[in-house]
């Protein structure tokens, strides 16, 4: 079954949507509202806008062909390690960059394995974009 | 609550949205100017096949330094700008955009937008959720609505 994506917010041109799965936004917009993530969130939607690079930010989480489209939204200011793991999808010209799942507290340098088979499964996901 | 889609989580978005955006944040501003920079050092650093040790021992800094510049809790400065362009062998260029009012709707008014979006999809409802009429207007927004209670 499709899941749902809705948009939050977007380019002045159009071409890149930070959208929110619908199942998960219960807990993700709460999280992304704390003092300190709204900021950094702030930055982080600046630079997806801006189409900028920035690793430290929003980088693919490389590791497996079942995953090539899924990429980790960095939050690491007040010694924080979350991440939030994001579908993208480009087609037509545009972006759509899905944030999927919360991760708190990242703790080692490596991918635990619960982790990646989650990210596998993220990577499957399919969408049904609102606007 | 396996939905957002009640009033109460769309209202904390609004708020969210609309207190980030409108006020002028200095801050905000400087890491952007030098999230642009990076993103052009990072880019070269990649076509070049650097990574943050190589980059940092180029430019005789420490490889932390770079990550705390890249996450943003360090503002670089024009000196580091200088050392990245030595480095790198490039010029950064300047160029300055002039702010369209207009188009800028995206980061100011969420409001706009869902109602925009509503009219194309219907998916969503938008609610304003912080009315800035005064104590007149409150009176007269009641009053029209068949109230009789003071707003």
């Amino acid at each position: 079954m499709k899941r749902k994506a809705f948009s939050i917010d977007f380019n002045t041109h159009q071409t890149t949507y930070i959208m929110v799965d619908v199942q998960n936004a219960s807990t993700i917009m709460p999280y992304l509202n704390r003092d300190g993530v709204d900021s950094e969130f702030k930055d982080i939607r600046s630079i997806l806008k801006e189409n900028l690079r920035n690793k430290d930010k929003y980088k693919r989480a490389d590791f497996s062909d079942q995953a090539r489209n899924v990429f980790e939204m960095r939050f690491t200011r007040n010694a924080r390690n979350d991440r939030i793991y994001c579908q993208e999808i480009t087609f037509s010209g545009k972006r759509f960059i899905v944030m999927v799942e919360l991760l708190l507290f990242k703790k080692s340098q490596k991918i635990p394995k619960q982790t990646r088979s989650r990210i596998k499964i993220i990577g499957g996901y399919e969408y049904e974009l609102l606007f | 609550m396996n939905s957002y889609s009640n009033s109460e989580g769309l209202e904390g978005l609004t708020n969210f949205f609309v207190s980030n955006d409108t006020k002028y944040d200095l801050d905000y501003e400087k890491r952007m100017v030098m999230y642009r920079i990076l993103s052009e050092v990072e880019r070269v650093a990649d076509e070049k096949k650097l990574n943050r040790k190589d980059l940092a021992a180029l430019i005789g800094t420490s490889p932390s330094y770079i990550t705390q510049l890249f996450r943003g809790t360090k503002i670089i400065n024009i000196e580091t700008i200088a050392k990245f362009q030595k480095a790198l062998d490039v010029t950064f260029e300047i160029k300055a955009n002039q702010d369209n009012q207009d188009e800028a709707f995206s980061d100011l008014n969420l409001g706009q937008i869902c109602e925009q979006q509503n009219k194309l999809r219907g998916f969503w409802t938008f609610h304003s959720f912080q009315p800035s009429y005064n104590q007149e207007e409150k009176q007269v927004v009641s009053l029209e609505s068949g109230y009789l209670r003071s707003a």
